[in-house]
C-alpha cells in the first residue's frame, strides 16, 4: 500500500549515485555467499503481513522499552514462541544475544569488524512498502545512535533516504552505517520482491 | 522522481481481481488492488463496477513511457480504463481516448510499441477486452506549474 507521506518525503530529495557519507556510510563488505545464506534463512522467519503496523520483530526481549509480546503475536502463535525460534536467551546473559544454531549466520554478520549485535532485527519491506528506523528503534538514545544496516537481497528500485540529503540505491555486499537522528531516514521498496534487511546496534 | 499512479477500471460485471502489470520506461513496478465497488456512471446512466489499482515508479521529468499490460483476457467483459492519475497529473477519459494506444497480444512479456497502427494495434486503447498492452507517453507537469516560464528554468 502506498504511503503518501513517504512518497512526498522521497519527492523532496535528489537521487544520488552514491550515499553521502554524512547519512549512510559504507562500513564493510560482506561475502555474497554469506548474504545468500542469510537471505535463505531470513525467508524462513515468520514475519506477518503488514497491516498498518510497523515491523517490530526480534528485538531482544531485554532491551527495555520493548516487549516482544506486543510485537510478534502471529496467527495465534504466542510471541514468545516466535522469539524462541530465533534466540535461546531467557534473559540477558552478560549482555549477549544467544542465537539458535540455524540463525548463526545472523550472529556472524558483524564479524568483519569484530563486533556482535547488542540488539538486532530483521526488516522485511514488501513491494511498495516503506520502513524507517523511528518505527522500531528504542528511543532512549535516538539523537546519538549508530545503526548497522545490511541489505540481504537485491532487486531494482530500492532506496534509502535521508532528509535534506537525498536517496540512493544500496549495493548488495555492503554493510552501511546510519547515524544521527532516527527521524531523518526512510526506505522504500519499488521492486516486485520483498526486501530483507538486517539492522541493529553493535556492541 | 518517485511518483505514485492510480488506475481506475470500470466494467458492467463485478471485478474481483485485476491481473495487470505496470511498466514505466520498460521496467515493471509493483501493483496493488486498493479499492473496488460499484458506482453510478452519469454517462451510461447506470451502475458500473469499478476497481482501482495503485503503483509507484521512478520516472524522468519528461517523455516517460507508461505501459499497462494484461497478459490474459480480463475475466469480466467490457473492461475500460476510466482514468489514470499520475501524481498530480490527471488523465481523464477524454485524454485517454486521444493519447493512448493498444496492442492486442498474447505475449507474457512487454512488447515494444509498434510504430504504425495495424490489425492488432490501434488507438484509442482504453477498452481492454483482449489480452494486450496499453501505451501512454507522459511528462510530469510539476515544473510547468511551479515556473511561469519553463524555458528559462530549463536553461538555468
Amino acid at each position: 500500500m502506498i504511503d503518501q507521506r513517504t512518497i512526498k518525503f522521497f519527492q523532496s530529495l535528489p537521487k544520488l549515485d552514491n550515499p553521502d557519507k554524512e547519512f549512510f556510510e559504507p562500513a564493510f563488505d560482506i561475502f555474497l555467499n554469506e548474504l545468500e545464506t542469510m537471505y535463505d534463512v531470513a525467508q524462513k522467519v515468520v514475519i506477518p503481513p503488514r497491516v498498518r503496523k510497523p515491523y517490530r520483530w526480534y528485538l531482544n526481549d531485554t532491551t527495555n522499552g520493548f516487549n516482544s509480546v506486543d510485537l510478534c503475536n502471529i496467527d495465534g502463535v504466542p510471541a514468545h514462541d516466535q522469539y524462541k525460534k530465533m534466540f535461546t536467551n531467557e534473559e540477558l546473559e552478560q549482555g549477549k544475544i544467544s542465537w539458535q544454531s540455524e540463525h548463526d549466520c545472523f550472529k556472524r554478520a558483524l564479524e568483519p569488524i569484530g563486533k556482535q549485535w547488542r540488539w538486532v532485527m530483521l526488516v522485511r519491506i514488501d513491494p511498495m512498502g516503506y520502513w524507517a528506523p523511528h518505527l522500531n528503534i528504542p528511543g532512549i538514545n535516538e539523537h546519538d545512535y549508530k545503526l548497522y544496516w545490511i541489505p540481504l537481497n537485491y532487486d531494482k528500485h530500492r532506496y534509502f533516504a535521508a532528509s535534506d540529503v537525498g536517496y540512493f540505491e544500496p549495493k548488495l555486499g555492503t554493510a552501511y552505517i546510519q547515524k544521527g537522528h532516527i527521524y531523518t531516514y526512510s526506505t522504500i521498496n519499488l521492486s516486485n520482491m520483498p526486501m530483507y534487511n538486517l539492522a541493529g546496534v553493535a556492541q | 522522481m518517485i511518483v505514485p499512479i492510480r488506475l481506475m477500471i470500470k466494467s458492467n460485471q463485478p471485478i474481483d481481481t485485476v491481473e495487470c502489470k505496470i511498466y514505466c520506461n520498460e521496467v515493471e513496478f509493483p501493483t496493488a488492488l486498493v479499492d473496488q465497488g460499484e458506482h453510478f456512471d452519469i454517462y451510461q446512466n447506470k451502475n458500473l463496477f469499478y476497481a482501482t489499482i495503485e503503483s509507484v515508479f521512478e520516472c524522468e521529468q519528461e517523455n516517460n513511457k507508461l505501459a499497462v499490460h494484461w497478459p490474459q483476457k480480463p475475466k469480466a467483459d467490457f473492461y475500460e480504463i476510466d482514468d489514470i492519475e499520475i501524481d498530480f497529473f490527471y488523465i481523464d477519459k477524454h485524454r485517454l481516448l486521444k493519447e493512448t494506444s493498444f496492442l492486442q497480444t498474447n505475449e507474457s512479456t512487454l512488447q515494444p510499441k509498434p510504430s504504425e497502427l495495424g490489425n492488432n494495434y490501434w488507438a484509442p486503447g482504453t477498452l481492454i477486452n483482449n489480452p494486450g498492452i496499453m501505451y501512454l507517453t507522459f511528462s510530469l507537469p510539476i515544473a510547468s506549474w511551479c515556473f511561469k516560464n519553463l524555458d528559462d528554468w530549463k536553461s538555468q
